[in-house]
């Protein structure tokens, strides 16, 4: 009986663990799971199980997006990897209280950072001119 | 005819002049009948008293039988319960996990800039 209950418990553990985390090879991931994790192909084998696994929930959503969105999801998912999982908290839960603003307010906020990005773009292009970097090599 | 029929009705009949009736034609009846109709009582009597007690057992047992009694029993209730409970907790889990998922997917494909959530 004792050994039943072990048994039991150790299959309970087993599950258990393998749904929260199981390290997947790059070449064991679906076309579409590769095709959403793309940029991070190089490093994939070497991340940790449960940040592969975080962010095989991450690409689960990404063929539901649209074309624009699947290339800034594909810009910004370096950056993402890399991030701490106390700075991912403290972006959902910027990224909430944002969502919950005013959607006129949330326009205000969106045409701030367009006009912010637009400025230090004008700043960098005038800084390499000043350096002296040719238009064809500056970005 | 039909006017005594209805005239009986409206008056309703006497039950103490049929009980009477009845006595009266049993005292009638011959001794093998009596035997015959004391036995069927008698009979019917005892499964009456037969069946109450196994009610009562039922009823008792429909409560208690929820209860387990052997060691066994309990193990098994035991990993029973933990079953639904780890079955219960990892489906939460999954959940919210799902759940972070979009999020983040969402924080990624918006059409703000990354560095507007990120510190």
């Amino acid at each position: 009986m004792r050994t039943t209950i072990i048994a039991v418990f150790l299959l309970l553990c087993v599950t258990g663990s393998s749904a929260i985390a199981a390290e997947k090879s790059w070449h064991s991931l679906t076309p579409v799971q590769q095709e959403a994790l793309a940029p991070l192909s190089q490093q994939w084998d070497k991340l940790p199980e449960l940040e592969q696994h975080d962010l095989l929930n991450t690409a689960s959503r990404f063929p539901h997006l649209t074309p624009e969105q699947k290339l800034r999801f594909h810009s910004r998912l370096e950056t993402w990897s890399k991030l701490t999982p106390t700075q991912r908290k403290a972006a959902r839960e910027k990224y909430r209280a944002f969502k919950n603003v005013p959607t006129e307010k949330q326009e205000q906020v969106k045409q701030m950072v367009k006009q912010e990005q637009a400025r230090r773009e004008q700043t960098m292009k005038a800084q390499q001119a000043a350096d002296g970097i040719p238009e064809s090599v500056r970005k | 005819m039909s006017t005594n029929t209805t005239d009986n009705n409206r008056r309703g009949i006497n039950p103490e002049a049929v009980a009477n009736l009845l006595t009266r034609a049993t005292q009638q009846l011959d001794s093998e009948t009596v035997t015959a109709l004391q036995r069927a009582r008698d009979v019917a009597l005892e499964r009456q008293l037969q069946k109450k007690p196994v009610l009562v057992l039922h009823t008792g047992h429909g409560v208690r039988g929820l209860i387990p009694h052997s060691t066994h029993q309990w193990v098994a209730a035991a990993i029973l319960l933990v079953t639904i409970l780890f079955s219960g907790v990892n489906y939460w889990q999954h959940t919210q996990e799902h759940e972070l998922g979009h999020l983040d997917a969402e924080i990624l494909a918006d059409d703000l800039p990354l560095e507007v959530f990120v510190d």
